[in-house]
């Protein structure tokens, strides 16, 4: 290249990269009211949340516990799987799949297990109000670990270091108990467990905080794609309004026009199904096995009621690490986040429940803003505050040994 | 039935009409009324959130200063959403024209209608209440 023609080209490149800079450097002008929807979407991390209706929420011994039988093959009927098999720490506590693979394809698309310490309802129909009936779900599901609550007590009678952790957190052997006290135990080890895997700060984060504290400088580190994509959400997209607060939850369910048959003539009820799982199953925070003795825990499942529109509507999820956890929605029929803004964006509102959500009309958006809304999504990931310890090895357990937490 | 859309004051609400009836009368209580009713009324705890269990407590009074002898329902609503909540808020007689509903719940953002429906033997009426909530 000859010296002048390479000049130029230095040039156009570093008037590129200046122009790249000067886009990252740029804070947008958010109005009042987009403020306050920012405000709301933190602070973040919330404070540790312990479940009033576990006793062992918190508990190291518990958490240790739990932790062993996460990964614990044993306690599916056959040792085939464990609940890391699909809930995988290094794909995003997923699987990656559009639809979990138990002992059979499943029909739903396997959840991420971050944050859950903060849900309200588990599962995509919300059948289970806590986190430890949640857990009792797979472990008994047919199509999944098979298991029975014969089976689980054996498993960690029969099994040293469980036996023994077990015995640390409750205070007894587990032969000492009822096989559904053990199964339930378990599985409040379990959410013990789980209620760990907190994700950490993100850069959406840290721009809402220096965009609240007026800190420019801080500020501006956030691309400025991420800023009209947050200005999107928190706008013409409405997206705020069920994607609401830090968790980008509001915790309940929704029909947004993706089709609930799984096969022909097979519908998936969803949150109609999970209502009526909740008023029948013993495991619920209105049942005997719940340890809140103030019945606070268990007013939202008192006062759930069954409506129509409930059909077809799956849970809301969390937007934190959404860019880990693809492929998306309850059936895991859309593969990128690109896929799920278009969805939005062009929505079929015949395919809507007619005493739905109203609000929910198609967007149009642009390449632009449909890009600038999947930029926005991925800053809202952050790996775990505590990483998920998978060394079984190093594993002790004996009377003067305390469990610290992971 | 007849619908009436409350104004909400802000202000201590008089109720020396009202001798045995009207005890909820705190400052920051929420005030309706028509001819018939007057109907006062606040959250438990104070404040609406979004995704915050709560109750409310009201009390409804006849023009003649009596206690409602009915149970009035309560509901919520957004309508500009099309939808109401997915919780039954269940109503408990207090005494003296007292009620505590239980079972509240507001899961989005916006505009809630708060619908108190108070049947009697002369007739039904309806108040309304219009809340934003951030």
């Amino acid at each position: 290249m000859s010296g002048p023609r390479q000049a130029v080209l230095v040039l156009l490149v570093c008037g590129m990269i200046g122009q790249v800079e000067a886009a990252g450097a740029e804070v947008l002008a958010f109005d009042e009211a987009e403020r306050q929807l920012i405000e709301s979407h933190g602070p973040w991390p919330p404070a540790p949340r312990h479940d009033p209706s576990n006793r062992v929420s918190g508990n190291p011994d518990a958490i240790e516990l739990g932790r062993h039988l996460y990964f614990d093959a044993e306690l599916s009927i056959d040792g085939s799987m464990s609940c890391a098999t699909c809930h995988i720490p290094k794909t995003g506590l997923g699987d990656g799949l559009a639809t979990g693979k138990g002992r059979e394809q499943l029909s739903r698309n396997t959840p991420h297990l971050f944050n859950l310490a903060y849900s309200r309802w588990y599962g995509w129909g919300g059948g289970a109000d806590s986190l430890w009936a949640q857990s009792i779900r797979p472990i008994m599901a047919p199509l999944e670990m098979a298991a029975t609550p014969t089976h689980v007590v054996t498993r960690i009678k029969d099994q040293p270091l469980l036996s023994c952790l077990y015995q640390k957190t409750f205070g007894s052997p587990v032969a000492g108990h009822g096989e559904q006290e053990g199964l339930v135990n378990a599985a409040k080890s379990l959410a013990a467990f789980q209620e760990t895997m907190v994700t950490g700060r993100t850069s959406f984060d840290a721009f809402r905080d220096a965009l609240l504290a007026g800190d420019s400088n801080s500020a501006d580190q956030y691309p400025v794609e991420a800023q009209r994509g947050l200005k999107l959400f928190v706008g013409k997209g409405q997206c705020s309004l069920c994607h609401f607060g830090p968790q980008f939850t509001n915790g309940e369910f929704g029909d947004v026009g993706i089709p609930h048959f799984h096969g022909k003539g097979v519908v998936d009820k969803g949150r109609y199904g999970g209502i009526q799982n909740l008023q029948k199953t013993p495991y619920s925070l209105a049942g005997p096995f719940s340890d809140d003795g103030t019945e606070k825990t268990a007013r939202k499942t008192r006062h759930v009621t069954l409506q129509d529109r409930n059909w077809g509507e799956f849970k809301t999820p969390s937007l934190r690490n959404v860019a880990e956890t693809a492929p998306y929605m309850h059936n895991g029929s859309l593969p990128t986040l690109d896929a799920v803004v278009r969805h939005y964006s062009e929505i079929d509102e015949a395919r809507l429940h007619v005493d739905g959500e109203k609000i929910l009309k198609p967007l149009h958006l642009s390449v632009q803003e449909t890009g600038d809304l999947v930029a926005f999504l991925k800053s809202l990931s952050a790996p775990l505050v505590q990483p998920i310890n998978e060394d079984m090895t190093a594993a002790e357990c004996s009377p003067g040994h305390t469990n610290q937490r992971p | 039935m007849r619908i009436f859309t409350g104004v909400i004051l802000l202000t201590l609400s008089t109720t020396s009409a009202f001798a045995d009836c009207g005890t909820l009368n705190a400052p920051t209580d929420q005030q309706l009324s028509s001819k018939a009713y007057q109907l006062q009324y606040r959250m438990e705890p104070d404040g609406l959130a979004v995704s915050q269990d709560f109750s409310v407590l009201f009390e409804v009074c006849k023009s003649d200063g009596t206690a409602v002898e009915g149970t009035p329902s309560v509901d919520a609503y957004m309508p500009m959403h099309g939808h109401g909540m997915n919780y039954r808020a269940q109503v408990e007689k207090l005494g003296d024209g007292k009620f505590r509903a239980t079972g509240f719940m507001f899961h989005m953002p916006g505009k809630w209608q708060f619908k108190f429906d108070i049947n009697e033997p002369q007739g039904s009426e309806q108040l309304t209440a219009d809340h934003m909530v951030k």
